[in-house]
């Protein structure tokens, strides 16, 4: 009880924390059928601060139409419908609007998919965890068909199965607590299951995938902005989704949260890009496609733009972490030939990679030069662990 | 409890504060030009659920609208408890702080940035920790949740108070969230930081006199050395720090902060822009030096033997870093 306070002193004018805005970005095209459930689950969530920008990119369906009805019902201030006369695929159209995203968080959600009414807040409460931030967060998703029947009741691509893997970098973050907006100066013991993955725990292995689809993952924003490749850059390779480019890259700086449960619908309705087989159960694909491929040119989008932003980057990640992106993104070879053109950085890079080389046996060490070192076969690995003692 | 019902009637009275069991603490706002955030600043200092507390508000000449919000929201405050004092120059963050000194009467110190604010909680929690048995520490800390200029919620934690050690390698039986991390942990290691920012450390009042460094007229004094760089690590190495696992406060970040000037990126991506062996090296002298100026003083505080054992530290920076600091620390009892 306070004691020297006596009567209600004048209210502050503004309530001193409060909810973190979240945006919203819904792209659709020509997902007329699915389209007002997606919207009308974002307005069902049990969370108040919310922004929902709705980009439709030229559909040639009953698409408009249905979104402008859902509107009208909802006659929402939050609710803003973006429309744009050409379809450039998914990742260009939300690169198109990312101006517009005010959040300090950001979920994309595709239109044939939505959202239980839980899931922002769950993913909120995961960010706002008072043991690790995190680049973002993910949950799983349970699948329906187009007629909405459930198919499964997980995206076994999620992977959760990675906890259980021995030495696994993953942290059960069992006695978190998190932050709601009811008791905002304090916080309170977190109510669901939920893992840290450090950014050291590479997401550059082609089968490493717990970034379930894109409209499970919620993303901190100063990382969509800050890691964003320009239009140019993406249109002339085709990142070919939101979740492959920045899960993956987001996730090596600073990490994912996965919550351990579904909250969101993934729809598999015949036409997707990605699921375009039947559900076969356990780890069968999921889909007939070139991943090896598009794995590659993923790793080379993600190298390009970290060349190209090296100033603005290390700036902002410090430098041994920018160094240890780029190491994890490239072959030794590639690493030294990249590190070699920021002579003004090397005591930063040479420190990167120091506690490897302090492990060496003299001999390798006196041989002197880095390419040198990278014929020992068990320097990639003791990289490693200096990356893992810069990131944790 | 003490009472204060008598307030009204000695608003300039500073001799007749109830004599409590509970200690006095001293809480120091240092202002300049954050009139958009000192209210709920200085608020939530006049919302802690520990009662015996004072407050000393400088405001360093502030060319915005400080002084009016400072006047508006004292008028409903008890003048027993708080006061102002206006400095018309604005010396650093370090130099103003150590301009009220004097007037602390607090057997423990907080020096609270005008921007950040307080859980009702603070006080008590940091004073439970000092009060715990058999450990006697310089200073404790406890963790921030980060907000931001409209008082949006970023982050339940800051990043740099390095609960990522306890991650690392978590201890299933312990529930332990607090700790006495001792003087043998280095604080001199520039990669070791447990201090969270100035806001979130509570220091006994009489280290912070005896550490107190000679800022002469200000200008030769290194304007980027902060209350939480230089008191925290000094006196961490004569007498440990209490390490508290706990949020008890907010740390804004309203896009020009001093340190943290980037956005909040997640895991342990850097929080500014700055050059942090540059910002540890003038530390580090300012230290060594107030260690040689009043060598005499801070024996007397803390022995001969912990004196000898901060000077060696001081000599040999730049080791490797130690072990976890949650793993070198002693458990303290809930």
């Amino acid at each position: 009880m306070n004691q020297f306070v006596a009567t209600p002193v004048r209210q502050p004018g503004t309530i001193a924390v409060k909810s973190p805005r979240v945006s919203v970005v819904i792209i659709n095209h020509n997902y007329g059928d699915f389209i007002e459930q997606c919207i009308r689950s974002v307005a069902a969530q049990d969370y108040d601060n919310i922004e929902c920008v709705i980009v439709d990119c030229a559909s040639s369906d009953q698409s408009r139409a249905a979104i402008e009805a859902t509107l009208e019902r909802l006659n929402g201030g939050s609710f803003r419908l973006l429309c744009r006369d050409t379809n450039r695929g998914q990742v260009l159209n939300a690169l198109d609007v990312l101006d517009e995203i005010k959040g300090v968080f950001v979920t994309f959600l595709d239109a044939d998919d939505f959202l239980f009414p839980t899931f922002i807040s769950t993913h909120v409460a995961a960010h706002l965890n008072d043991l690790n931030s995190a680049a973002l967060s993910v949950s799983d998703q349970v699948q329906i068909d187009a007629a909405g029947e459930v198919l499964a009741g997980t995206c076994h691509w999620h992977q959760k199965w990675r906890e259980f893997e021995p030495d696994t970098a993953w942290s059960h973050l069992a006695r978190a607590r998190s932050w709601n907006a009811e008791l905002p100066l304090q916080m309170e013991p977190l109510r669901f299951r939920l893992h840290y993955v450090p950014a050291w725990w590479s997401s550059w292995l082609l089968d490493r995938w717990i970034w379930s689809a894109t409209s499970g993952l919620m993303f901190r924003t100063s990382l969509i902005q800050a890691l964003a490749p320009t239009m140019a850059e993406a249109d002339e390779v085709r990142i070919q989704s939101i979740d492959s480019y920045y899960g993956r890259l987001a996730h090596s700086v600073g990490g994912t949260l996965v919550i351990d449960a579904a909250h969101g619908a993934h729809r598999r309705h015949g036409k997707n890009n990605f699921s375009n087989r039947a559900i076969l159960g356990g780890q069968t694909p999921n889909a007939v496609r070139d991943q090896t491929e598009r794995f590659r040119i993923l790793r080379g989008i993600a190298q390009q733009v970290l060349a190209s932003r090296h100033g603005d980057l290390v700036g902002m990640f410090g430098g041994e972490l920018y160094y240890s992106i780029a190491w994890q993104l490239m072959s030794n070879e590639e690493f030294f030939e990249f590190a070699a053109q920021h002579e003004l950085d090397r005591a930063v890079w040479e420190r990167t990679i120091g506690a490897a080389n302090m492990a060496l046996p003299p001999s390798l060490v006196a041989a002197g030069s880095p390419t040198a070192l990278t014929r020992s076969g068990r320097l990639r690995r003791r990289l490693r662990r200096s990356a893992q003692r810069i990131w944790q | 409890m003490p009472s204060v019902k008598d307030a009204s009637t000695s608003r300039t009275e500073w001799n007749d504060l109830p004599t409590a069991a509970e200690p006095l603490v001293t809480i120091i706002i240092v202002n300049c030009n954050y009139g958009r955030f000192i209210e709920p600043c200085l608020m939530s200092v006049a919302r802690q659920d520990y009662p015996n507390i004072e407050c000393i508000v400088v405001d360093c000449a502030s060319s915005d609208n400080s002084r009016a919000v400072i006047e508006s929201t004292m008028a409903g405050l008890p003048s027993s408890r708080f006061r102002v004092r206006h400095r018309d120059v604005n010396g650093g963050h370090l130099p103003n702080a150590l301009s009220a000194l004097s007037d602390v009467r607090g057997a423990f110190l907080v020096c609270l940035d005008s921007d950040d604010l307080l859980f009702p909680s603070f006080v008590a929690t940091h004073l439970a920790a000092h009060m715990a048995s058999g450990v006697s520490a310089p200073l404790s800390v406890t963790d921030q949740i980060q907000i931001d200029a409209e008082g949006q919620m970023l982050a339940g934690t800051c990043h740099w108070h390095q609960k990522w050690h306890e991650l690392a390698s978590p201890d299933p039986t312990s529930s332990c969230r607090a700790r006495y991390v001792p003087p043998d942990w280095n604080s001199w290691a520039m990669e070791h930081w447990i201090w969270g920012s100035t806001s979130s450390i509570m220091f006994q009042t009489r280290v912070a006199k005896a550490l107190a460094p000679a800022v002469g007229d200000h200008d030769g004094f290194p304007a980027h050395v902060g209350i939480d760089s230089y008191y925290a690590r000094l006196a961490h190495c004569l007498g440990g720090t209490l390490l508290i696992d706990r949020a008890e406060g907010a740390y804004r970040r309203h896009g020009s902060n001093t340190w943290s000037n980037n956005g909040v990126l997640g895991g342990q991506a850097a929080s500014g822009r700055f050059d942090r062996a540059d910002l540890f090296n003038a530390t580090l002298a300012v230290a060594r030096k107030t260690l040689a100026d009043r060598r005499d003083d801070i024996a007397q505080e803390f022995g001969d033997r912990r004196c000898a054992a901060a000077e060696r530290q001081l000599r040999h920076t730049g080791e490797i870093p130690g072990p976890s600091p949650r793993a070198a620390g002693l458990e303290l009892q809930a």
